[in-house]
């Protein structure tokens, strides 16, 4: 070589930081979940007193309360500024997370190349590629410098919003700083925001409009005032609403746990404190998952109401930021599901997140909603009775109507270009899903899976949805159960006592996508019909979700003498699998239940069977 | 269709919510699902440091554990393993091709899609991997086990494994 050709030195990666995105969503929502706390405690004092007490002792405390309660009310204003801080370096650590992977992409890309580079100087047996390892080294210099550059100008921001997140703090790390903070006039007037957000709560445009029109000062201090009002209107950003539910769960943990080591839980009590637990455990258990989108966590809580519906509670818990998300799935499951079946449900839903990435067309966020009252069967007579309503339609026309509010909510929010949106419902979250779109819920695609039967004998009759899919295994018996559309050979159609009509047939107007059919075991109806996140059927509606309708695998629709009816089905799951004394059982256990339930049932529902 | 309907509901009562598996039986189930649990870790020990060579990137963290498959009613669990990594250096559609190359080399079938993801199935467990975004992510499930209610819960309700982050040159047992 004719001289030194000069390659740039490796360049250093970050520093090891304290804060990270996680660190700092974790301190933020701690420090709701105390300000919620104390503002619980706050207004569960005031105006208490203790019956029986009179004359002094009467005066005593009261003196004594009002005094605590003030200081409850610094506290509280001084908690206001240092969650309102917390949240604001939240959003510039996440921020600052996003701008530093492509740097960090770049940097080991310079380096490899500057290794590469060296390498083949070295290797150079003459000075015939001079001048092009030159001009390389040249490029990889500007690089270099570049990409130092901009480590260093991260390294200064990261360290600004530090110092400023500290100096916030120390404003109100005193009891004097805190009484300024609650007598300050600009202090947030939470009663005031919470009167205009219950005016409008539920027209989700006007919440979203509403909301973005708040400084965060004011957002923060709604949210843990009121984390149960914020966290659940539909309109808020699935962000914020995320805050306050985090903040819910961990403020009941803490309130109910000491209330249990108190000896004074109620049996209500003891619900929501294990419907909290529930959700705790799902979000500790993705807690290390980041949302590529965001740099926040992957999870989202939309919805926590863990006292509703006597106790089963009402949850919804996102994969991805679905404001932000290209595609975006809500998912409704049926029968038997609380608040305590999130595991296996969100298992699937974080399956049908990666499949659907997968297909690369754009970001995904899928949705759990639990948000209605789904019919269960528990071991009691009330239990069995609730389960029975599993061929009522009440209860799906109001969580449809329920998860319609839901819907427009998820347009209100919705950032850049529009979503494609998908809603999904499985077994009679299925006929939920229906009862949604025959209220004008407004989605690109619907997928039936599982379904007992649909509001309407047609598609074309749900107003504002672009297609609908429907997965149908013929061995799920459930599939079954939906009225005949069309003319049985003697004319007649099926009695009109189900939740409506089969999906899978033809004249319904869906498309019926691949599942297959499942075993023809007996022992295997109910594992067919909970199999509809595997496999086939589960590619399938990711390539739904994805927008990639051309990938769909379809089958044929039902006709009558296509498919077996449910009599013939059960009877051929027996004999396959030897299991006459199962069948036998089947019809014993049958009669025994209907005897038993005949009276209790029989006011529910017109439509119901007894 | 009131006994039909009745029907079903008890032949799915029977069928899907008897009562607990006979010990040997349960035995087995969980023999299963220990199985599949140490398939998906043995699984993570070869692929953590060979995606985070072959990619040049680092663990950015996740968790293994079970989890039920088939809410609400019956039974049914699997592995899982939910894995990210940190950006990698390299431009998507090469690291696609590495990631898939390194993939076969280790037995995997794949099928790979240059626009940020690679599929890949090998002994009962599905890989996916979506090179997309600030974190690239892996996951990975096998089939689901065959199970009864009772084994399926205790398994699904055991806490998560949350990985070690920097990945330990001798992997997790």
């Amino acid at each position: 070589m004719g001289g030194v050709i000069e390659v740039p030195a490796h360049v250093p990666g970050f520093p090891a930081l304290e804060s990270t995105p996680e660190g700092a969503e974790t301190l933020a929502t701690d420090l709701r979940a105390v300000a919620v706390d104390v503002k619980n405690a706050e207004s569960l004092l005031s105006g208490w007193a203790e019956p029986g007490w009179q004359g002094q002792a009467r005066d005593a405390q009261d003196h004594a309360l009002t005094r605590f309660v003030v200081r409850l009310d610094d506290a509280s204003a001084a908690l206001d500024v240092a969650v309102a801080a917390a949240g604001r370096f939240e959003e510039r650590i996440s921020a600052l997370s996003l701008r530093r992977a492509p740097i960090e992409t770049e940097r080991i890309s310079v380096n490899a190349d500057c290794a590469e580079l060296v390498r083949q100087i070295d290797a150079a047996t003459d000075d015939s590629q001079e001048q092009t390892f030159r001009s390389r080294a040249a490029t990889l210099r500007t690089r270099a410098a570049k990409v130092s550059g901009e480590i260093a100008a991260w390294v200064r921001d990261y360290d600004q919003a530090e110092s400023e997140f500290i100096a916030a703090l120390e404003r109100v790390d005193t009891l004097r700083e805190g009484r300024i903070a609650a007598d300050t006039a600009s202090r947030p007037d939470v009663d005031a925001l919470r009167a205009q957000l219950r005016r409008i709560e539920n027209d989700p445009r006007a919440v979203a409009a509403w909301w973005a029109g708040l400084t965060p000062a004011q957002r923060e201090a709604l949210t843990t005032d009121d984390p149960a009002l914020v966290g659940n209107a539909n309109g808020i950003p699935t962000r914020d609403r995320d805050e306050a539910n985090r903040a819910a769960v961990y403020a009941d943990i803490d309130y109910l746990s000491q209330r249990k080591s108190d000896g004074e839980l109620t049996e209500g009590e003891e619900e929501q404190l294990t419907n909290a637990e529930k959700v705790r455990e799902q979000l500790d258990k993705y807690r290390d998952l980041v949302d590529p989108l965001t740099g926040h966590e992957l999870g989202y809580v939309m919805v926590y109401k863990p006292g509703e519906y006597g106790g089963d509670g009402a949850v919804a818990f996102a994969f991805g930021d679905p404001d932000l998300a290209d595609n975006v799935a809500a998912f409704v499951p049926g029968f038997s599901n609380t608040t305590s079946s999130l595991d296996g449900n969100l298992n699937n839903l974080k399956g049908l997140y990666d499949t659907s990435g997968a297909d690369h067309r754009g970001s995904t966020s899928t949705i759990f909603w639990l948000d209605y009252n789904a019919p269960d069967f528990s071991g009691d007579p009330a239990g069995i009775v609730d389960g029975l309503m599993v061929t009522n339609p009440l209860e799906a026309m109001a969580g449809g109507h329920h998860f319609a509010d839901f819907i427009a909510g998820l347009h209100a929010t919705d950032q850049g270009p529009a979503a494609h949106l998908t809603a999904i419902g499985h077994s009679y979250g299925s006929t939920t899903v229906g009862h949604a779109l025959l209220d004008g819920a407004q989605v690109d695609d619907a997928i039936l899976i599982g379904s007992p039967g649909q509001p309407v004998a047609n598609a074309a009759l749900f107003p504002h949805v672009g297609h609908v899919w429907v997965g149908s295994m013929d061995h799920d018996p459930v599939t079954l159960l939906g009225e005949s559309i069309e003319p049985r050979i003697d004319g007649i159609t099926a009695a009109t006592d189900t939740l409506g009509f089969d999906p899978a047939q033809g004249t319904f107007g869906g498309t019926r996508f691949a599942t297959g059919d499942g075993t023809l075991r007996v022992e295997d109806l109910l594992q067919n019909h909970s199999s509809y996140f595997q496999g086939q059927s589960l590619h399938n509606m990711a390539h739904i979700v994805s927008g990639d309708d051309g990938a769909v695998t379809t089958q044929d629709h039902r006709h009558f003498g296509n498919y077996l009816t449910l009599p013939e089905l059960v009877g051929a799951a027996s004999a396959n699998s030897g299991a006459h004394a199962l069948w036998d059982g089947a019809v014993d256990l049958v009669d025994d239940v209907g005897s038993t339930i005949t009276g209790l049932t029989h006011a529910l529902d017109p439509r119901s069977w007894l | 269709m009131r006994t039909l309907t009745l029907l079903a509901i008890g032949v799915m009562l029977l069928a899907g919510c008897a009562g607990p598996a006979d010990k040997a039986e349960a035995t087995q189930q969980r023999r299963d699902l220990d199985s599949a649990g140490r398939q998906v870790t043995q699984a993570l020990n070869e692929l953590v440091p060979t995606i985070a060579r072959e990619l040049r990137t680092t663990l950015h963290g996740g968790f293994t554990g079970w989890a039920s498959c088939t809410e609400p009613v019956a039974g049914n669990a699997q592995a899982i393993a939910d894995v990210q990594f940190d950006a990698i250096g390299l431009p998507t559609a090469e690291a696609v091709g590495k990631a898939a190359a390194a993939l076969r080399t280790q037995g995997w079938s794949v099928s790979a899609d240059p626009r940020g993801g690679v599929k890949a199935h090998r002994s009962g467990i599905d890989l996916i991997l979506n090179l997309q975004g600030i974190v690239q992510s892996m996951s990975l499930r096998t089939a689901c086990v065959e199970t009864s209610k009772d084994v399926d819960q205790e398994y699904a309700g055991r806490q998560p494994r949350h990985l070690p982050v920097p990945w330990p040159a001798s992997g997790i047992g």
